[in-house]
């Protein structure tokens, strides 16, 4: 999905399906079998999200809860999640808070709303390529495994100083006050349409459908 | 002009010192105060003592743009386009106008053809002209360029003398180590010492001195 | 007799594709290319940091590689600068007085001006005598004397050296020189 306003409305509706109910995960599931699986997700969050929800799927049996929903529930979640991460582009947080905040009539609030999240997205970016240098240099220096890990934290922690220093000295040149003016604009929704209402479908058939009529839940 | 009085910021001292107009080269060994003294005329740096004007002015009520010594420094968003649309942008400007100031500022900085180019995929010395570009976008009074063409080749640096001097912001101060950029600058100021080493010529007779020290 | 041989080597990093076949031995060896042609990359990868997605690194008579970035800040992981020099196993005493940074042995290396910590950290990898050594605009940032004196440290130096520059004319003598075109590393003609 390329318009960001349709791709949140979506990502919203499919989330909510999937938490609801077991029914609602597995629309949800078949939604981003059809739409969503181009997104590629790295196999190292695809892993990460698979063991945890599994783990917390062990630990709600355990704990006297329904395991199997909460892991697929949990887990179409993930997939959502995952899928939405993967799925963003570079300013589509600047272009939606603006969007926002014009259409609701505060334009100001939507405007500093896009712009946090973009500048804070852009600073993890920045912080995963400094570490990658990051460890890599202290890598080279040749230092045991605790020592090296204090040195990546330590200048770990300089770098993101330095940044942030740098990003308030940015903000002032560039005459920043709190607030501006943009209008964004978004390519044709139309191409996009076809999964949106399919994911609102998803949400209407989760919540019509009857709970527990699943086998998992059994 | 930027007029300098009785400064002390930092390790640096300036008792007296009148900028003109134009592009003035900023030279001097590692750690002589280079990068303090464009702080200071830009206001990014309060001095510990004494007055800074431009044209009359506290630099802080001067317009100012600034561009780091790393290029990634200088940069605050992952699209090309948002860089150089956002002094428009915080000034409230109209869609229009902004592209117009945006577009303007990358023909000028020779930007235009990482326009719709995500910053991430920009080398060093790309991220440095778009940083540039970005600088010139806000339409500064006092432009400082800390040693930034110490990533670029010569063929981009030739081509960013021009811009930088046709950039209309009033002032143009640029730090650097270059021989050839010093030369074509309209003026030179040498720091050493602990202040102003010499001004004009003199500074740039000092490039023949660090090469016979070197 | 060191050397760094890249067969047939393919390396991608985001929308860039470089392709080297070539042998780098002992001495000095220089890579040039206008900005964006992906003389970073290339340092990378020839240290190790970045494994090529086709073809093979071969590594004669080379143990350790190091590679310098061209920010120096992220190899900065000392408290002090003599901690620092300490941090690549240098003995700190004779190195800073050579840098000009005695006075400065137990002051933050975060508080140095840019120069003065690519001097540091430049230092620091010469005197660790690496077989290889890859440095990533080394003169950038380096006043007109300290490059001089870089400029001789790596003629001196044993074993194979790297140097991604844009700034040709810093080169002494007998440099190998290399060029990245069009996503190629090529030998630049005489």
């Amino acid at each position: 999905m390329k318009d960001p306003r349709l791709r949140l409305l979506a990502v919203a509706a499919l989330s909510v399906a999937a938490f609801h109910s077991v029914p609602g995960a597995l629309f949800a599931l078949l939604w981003w079998l059809v739409f969503g699986r181009r997104t590629a997700v790295p196999p190292a969050v695809a892993l990460f999200l698979g063991v945890t929800t599994v783990l917390a799927a062990l630990a709600a049996s355990a704990s006297g809860g329904d395991g199997p929903s909460y892991l697929v529930r949990c887990g179409a979640v993930f997939v959502i999640a995952a899928h939405a991460h993967a799925a963003q582009r570079d300013g589509d947080l600047l272009d939606l808070g603006a969007w926002l905040g014009n259409r609701a009539g505060c334009p100001r609030a939507g405007f500093d709303l896009g712009l946090v999240g973009e500048l804070a997205l852009g600073s993890i970016a920045a912080a995963a390529d400094d570490l990658e240098r990051i460890r890599f240099a202290a890598e080279q220096k040749g230092s045991g495994p605790v020592s090296r890990w204090v040195a990546v934290g330590t200048a770990l922690l300089f770098a993101e100083l330095r940044r942030s220093r740098d990003l308030a000295r940015n903000l002032a040149v560039r005459g920043y006050h709190g607030g501006g003016r943009h209008d964004p604009v978004f390519s044709s929704p139309i191409a996009d349409l076809p999964a949106a209402v399919a994911a609102i479908s998803v949400l209407i058939a989760a919540i019509l459908a009857p709970h527990e009529f699943f086998i998992l839940s059994l | 002009m930027i007029a300098l009085s009785g400064v002390r910021a930092r390790t640096l001292s300036i008792d007296s010192l009148a900028i003109p107009p134009g592009l003035t080269a900023v030279v001097g060994l590692n750690g002589t105060g280079k990068t303090t003294l464009l702080e200071a005329c830009t206001g990014l740096l309060l001095p510990d003592e004494g007055t800074i004007l431009v044209d009359g002015l506290p630099p802080r009520e001067v317009d100012a743009g600034w561009v780091s010594a790393s290029p990634d420094r200088s940069l605050l968003f992952s699209r090309v386009d948002d860089e150089l649309a956002s002094p428009g942008r915080f000034a409230g400007l109209s869609p229009i106008e902004t592209a117009a100031r945006a577009t303007g500022a990358a023909e000028r900085a020779g930007a235009v053809r990482h326009l719709s180019r995500s910053v991430r995929t920009l080398s060093g010395g790309e991220r440095g002209v778009v940083a540039l570009a970005a600088a010139l976008a806000s339409q500064p009074t006092v432009l400082a360029l800390d040693e930034f063409d110490g990533f670029l080749d010569r063929e981009t640096l030739d081509d960013l003398i021009p811009a930088a001097r046709d950039s209309g912001a009033r002032f143009v101060l640029w730090s650097t180590h270059d021989r050839e950029l010093t030369r074509a600058a309209d003026h030179a100021i040498a720091l050493g010492g602990g202040g102003v080493a010499g001004t004009g010529a003199a500074a740039l007779a000092l490039f023949d001195a660090w090469e016979r020290a070197a | 007799m060191t050397a760094i041989i890249l067969e047939r080597v393919v390396i991608e990093r985001g929308p860039l594709r470089l392709e080297g076949d070539l042998r780098l031995g002992p001495g000095l060896h220089a890579v040039t290319g206008r900005v964006g042609s992906g003389k970073s990359t290339l340092a990378l990868a020839l240290a190790g940091g970045i494994r090529p997605a086709a073809g093979t690194v071969r590594l004669e008579g080379i143990g350790r590689r190091l590679w310098v970035g061209h920010d120096p800040v992220v190899h900065l992981t000392g408290g002090t600068v003599a901690a620092e020099v300490a941090s690549w196993r240098v003995e700190p005493d004779s190195l800073l007085s050579s840098l000009g940074l005695a006075d400065r042995a137990r002051d933050d290396p975060f508080h140095l001006s840019l120069g003065m910590q690519k001097r540091l950290v430049l230092g620091c990898a010469l005197a660790a005598r690496a077989d290889l050594l890859v440095l990533d605009e080394p003169f950038a940032s380096l006043d007109l004397p300290a490059r001089a004196r870089l400029e001789r440290a790596l003629t001196a130096r044993d074993g194979t050296t790297v140097v991604m520059t844009h700034a040709d004319r810093h080169l002494p003598p007998g440099t190998t020189r290399w060029r990245i075109e069009g996503g190629r590393v090529r030998p630049e003609g005489p």
